[in-house]
């Protein structure tokens, strides 16, 4: 993990005290009120979320999850799992459970918005949790974790694309 | 063609707010205005023209003229100007640490001159807060409603590429942005403070989401609190003491309110389905959510301590997002495969209020002074940020390019 201040102002948090963040209380000495002061930049490289799946450009009409990963796909606004989906679920479930850790990434389409999107991932990603949990795998090999709408494989504009973003992806 | 429409874009965003905003205030009761460049005309000094006449705009309380003037920085007013109330003059120019601007505001008619400042900025790339806190004085300076949430930083997150995001602070035109965290996910910037002093943000950087507080000036970052599956800081309390935070302990999206100084975590919903985007409301004894309880995301509100839930929005079939100021609420309602409006509604009852009519409007946020709406439009693959004046029927739009936004906060 690289975090690094790479620019830090030197008028910093002194100069940040009025009614709004940016106006300062005191002029300078050429009595001029001082305006925005400045602000740090934090570097995150590195420190990426980008887990299985992120290759840190959009998709363009791929349909896979990538990385060796499996996908399962969702209707519209829905976390329940067809049997179609479930039942390539069961049948992964063998090599599943011979694994230490398996990664479930929930996803959803560019509709809706924010927190919901969020939520609605982590619902499907909860629901390919409790079907391989039906089928044998210990749960407690699981890790759950919602992506929204942050991880499309397909940015195209079409159904067909908007419905491979409707998906949970476990490896 | 492609790249005339490019070029013609912001103008066109620019003189297209929403169709079925009412214009219900006399024009009349607002005063006109000519701004006058009386500085060397660079590309900076030009710009800031525009940026004056979009906040004397936004305001509510003045006409401005829209022609780019240019003259002298003394009291004489053009004779063709006189019919105007007031002619701001303005010169900017750099200095050895910045940039600095004076500004003076006359009274038309006899050239008496009503304000006269000074300012500096230490970065010319923050021009346009400059004339942002000068066209707050001169509202002042004129008795009028402050307008001062003007001079607040936007803070907003979008995504650059799959699981990589960045999050920027921009003035509210957005002439002005600066990223303030980059590479890795980081989303959903929250401001901790009224000053604005630092946000709260989600960092998915060790695999497991995590809410940072990152100071904006000392760059002091401090994990507040991890949990799996998701975890969203929605709201502040006014004192900065609570957040409500979407979390997720058991893969359970519920909303829970968080103590900063004792990190203990109560949870406030207990659904068995989606409750998220949590706000503080009635003086923060009650909290404004949106929950799929019924089938579809829909606006309800709880008293904190009380197991009751009521729903408040019976308009719209999905209605996802939402703010709240007081008992108003503003909320986000999916109308069409790609269309969304925004709403205003109170939570006491009455009529709701549509604030847009075309493209995708979402994110939703009311101003601190609770007059004014922030939202972002999207159309035709082009995003804008949009103002609208809840009391003044002022609606604008600046160009934000074709990034998207994940969340925003102000």
């Amino acid at each position: 993990m690289k975090n690094s201040i790479i620019l830090v102002s030197t008028l910093a948090a002194l100069l940040s005290l009025g009614g709004c963040t940016q106006q300062v209380a005191s002029p300078n000495p050429d009595g001029a009120t001082m305006v925005a002061s400045d602000t740090v930049t934090l570097d995150s490289a590195g420190a990426s979320g980008s887990t299985a799946g992120g290759n840190g450009s959009y998709g363009s009409g791929s349909t896979a999850g990538g990385n060796g990963k499996n996908s399962v796909h969702f209707a519209y606004d829905s976390n329940k799992l067809s049997q179609k989906e479930k039942h390539k679920i069961s049948r992964d479930a063998s090599t599943l459970k011979r694994k230490s850790v398996i990664k479930v990434e929930g996803n959803s389409d560019e509709f809706g918005t924010d927190e919901y999107n969020y939520a609605l991932g982590l619902r499907r990603a909860k629901a390919v949790k409790d079907t391989m949990v039906a089928k044998g795998v210990p749960a407690k090999k699981i890790k759950v974790v919602s992506y929204g709408e942050s991880n499309p494989v397909c940015q195209d504009g079409t159904k067909n694309c908007y419905q491979e973003n409707r998906r949970a992806d476990y490896k | 063609m492609k790249t005339l429409l490019l070029l013609l874009l912001p103008f066109l965003l620019l003189a297209a707010p929403d169709a079925r905003l009412k214009i219900s205030k006399d024009v009349d009761q607002r005063v006109s205005i000519a701004v006058i460049n009386a500085g060397d005309p660079t590309v900076v000094s030009k710009k800031l023209h525009g940026i004056f006449v979009s906040d004397l705009k936004i305001s509510g309380h003045f006409v401005p003229d829209k022609t780019y003037y240019s003259g002298s920085y003394d009291n004489t007013i053009p004779p063709a100007m006189r019919a105007k109330a007031y002619i701001l003059k303005y010169d900017f120019g750099k200095s050895t640490s910045g940039a600095v601007l004076m500004v003076r505001l006359l009274k038309a008619a006899n050239s008496k001159v009503v304000l006269e400042k000074k300012y500096a900025i230490p970065a010319v790339a923050k021009f346009p807060f400059i004339a942002h806190k000068a066209t707050t004085d001169l509202n002042d300076a004129l008795g009028y409603r402050s307008i001062a949430w003007i001079n607040r930083y936007v803070v907003f997150a979008r995504y650059t590429g799959r699981k990589q995001s960045e999050i920027l602070l921009a003035d509210y035109t957005f002439n002005y942005s600066k990223t303030v965290i980059r590479g890795g996910l980081n989303l959903f910037p929250q401001w901790g403070d009224p000053k604005q002093q630092g946000f709260y943000y989600t960092s998915y950087e060790t695999g497991t989401p995590t809410i940072f507080h990152l100071n904006i000036y000392t760059g002091k970052r401090e994990h507040i609190v991890s949990s799996p599956g998701m975890l969203i800081c929605s709201d502040v309390s006014k004192n900065g003491h609570k957040l409500l935070l979407t979390m997720a302990p058991n893969f359970q999206p519920d909303i829970y309110e968080f103590d900063v100084a004792s990190r203990e975590a109560k949870r406030l919903t207990t659904f068995s389905g989606i409750d998220v985007n949590g706000k503080y409301s009635d003086n923060e004894h009650a909290i404004t959510f949106v929950s799929d309880r019924i089938g579809r995301p829909n606006i309800y509100k709880k008293q904190i301590g009380s197991s009751a839930v009521s729903q408040l929005i019976f308009h719209g079939r999905k209605n996802n997002s939402c703010d709240t100021y007081g008992n108003k609420i503003v909320y986000s309602s999916k109308e069409g495969p790609a269309k969304f409006n925004i709403y205003l509604a109170n939570s006491a009852g009455g009529s709701v209020r549509p604030l847009t009519s075309t493209g995708s409007n979402q994110f939703p946020r009311f101003a601190p002074d609770g007059d004014t709406v922030l939202y972002i439009k999207r159309a035709k693959g082009v995003n804008a940020i949009g103002y609208i004046g809840l009391k003044t029927n002022q609606a604008m739009l600046f160009p934000l390019g074709n990034r998207k936004i994940q969340s925003i906060d102000w």
